[in-house]
């Protein structure tokens, strides 16, 4: 890695070695473990492949007659609402911020901000965000490195 | 492994009474590399082992619908990639830790872990290595160990080959930086 010598040379000196480890025989083992698990996983879905194929009408059923009692109530709800949930025009809440924008004053707005912690010890990295925004507009990533 | 080894084995797992061979000869094949790339993402070996067998049922249930646009090692690899973010988001959820502290974490389950052993620049290195955040991490370690090329990095990772590298540059030069520090 010619570019790893060019911008990291510390690290290029160092030995790529594991320092990971496994038990003994781990690699060995593995394949039997997994493929008892796989036939337990096998065992277990011709189990339930007959209560499912049971038990799947009735499910159907008692699933179709909620819908239809879900909807049944949201109708009956619609038809003999007052008004009240209903939406409100834009022409309406435009009056209503008029309304009340009048009884806030600036001093509690201040309040509100002063009350707002901000988290400084979040460490963001801004060079990493320019960097996407940049390849996400398709600047070329050479030109991006040479003049960060 | 060749593409024409794969494709012989996705045959034979197509066919019901070979179809525990073939799985057993893609385990046997695959195994060692996923184990390596999970374990870099985990650190943990219980953890790397729950990882891995999760990726192999993964894909048992999901060899029948593999289409063959990618190579089966690609996938293998995505699978396994996904399986070992999601562990380590539910792990993080499970013990509360903030996602600024997370790094903190990985580099703890570092200090504590057993079947961990090299000398001590080794260790300062997985250090720094744990110190990236989890994007970083992975990428540093897949063109660091893996030496992987970026079109395969950008298959498994699904993103660009400029973010990759961009992403990888970051990375080396923090390290070498901490490095430096030392």
């Amino acid at each position: 890695m010619k570019e790893l010598n060019k911008i990291a040379p510390n690290l290029s000196k160092i030995k790529k070695e594991n320092v990971f480890r496994v038990p003994d025989g781990y690699f060995e083992e593995f394949p039997g473990k997994l493929m008892e698990r796989i036939g337990h996983q096998g065992d277990r879905q011709e189990i339930l492949r007959p209560l499912r194929r049971f038990f799947k009408p009735p499910l159907a059923i008692a699933a179709a007659i909620l819908v239809f009692a879900i909807l049944g109530y949201l109708s009956i709800r619609y038809l003999f609402s007052d008004g009240v949930n209903q939406e409100l025009s834009p022409q309406e809440i435009a009056e209503y911020i008029e309304y009340y924008s009048s009884d806030l004053d600036e001093g509690l707005y201040y309040e509100v901000l002063d009350e707002i912690e901000v988290d400084e010890t979040v460490d963001i990295d801004y060079e990493e965000i320019i960097i996407d925004y940049l390849l996400g507009q398709d600047v070329d990533y050479q030109s991006i490195m040479e003049n960060l | 492994m060749s593409g024409n080894r794969d494709k012989e084995l996705l045959a034979l797992f197509k066919e019901k009474e070979s179809r525990n061979y073939a799985f057993n000869q893609i385990i046997h094949t695959y195994q060692e590399r996923l184990y390596w790339h999970v374990r870099r993402i985990v650190v943990l070996h219980e953890d790397a082992d729950d990882v891995l067998q999760n990726t192999f049922l993964k894909a048992w249930n999901g060899l029948d619908d593999f289409k063959e646009d990618s190579r089966l090692y690609t996938w293998l690899y995505r699978i396994a990639t996904n399986e070992a973010l999601s562990f380590l988001k539910k792990k993080r959820k499970r013990v509360l830790i903030p996602d600024h502290d997370f790094e903190n974490s990985v580099m703890n389950r570092f200090e504590e872990g057993d079947y961990i052993d090299g000398n001590e620049i080794q260790m300062k290195l997985q250090k720094a290595i744990c110190t990236l955040p989890e994007k970083q991490r992975i990428v540093f370690n897949m063109k660091y160990y893996d030496e992987m090329k970026y079109e395969e990095m950008a298959e498994i990772l699904k993103t660009s080959v400029g973010a990759l590298k961009a992403s990888f540059h970051h990375a080396v030069k923090k390290i070498e930086k901490m490095i430096q520090e030392d």
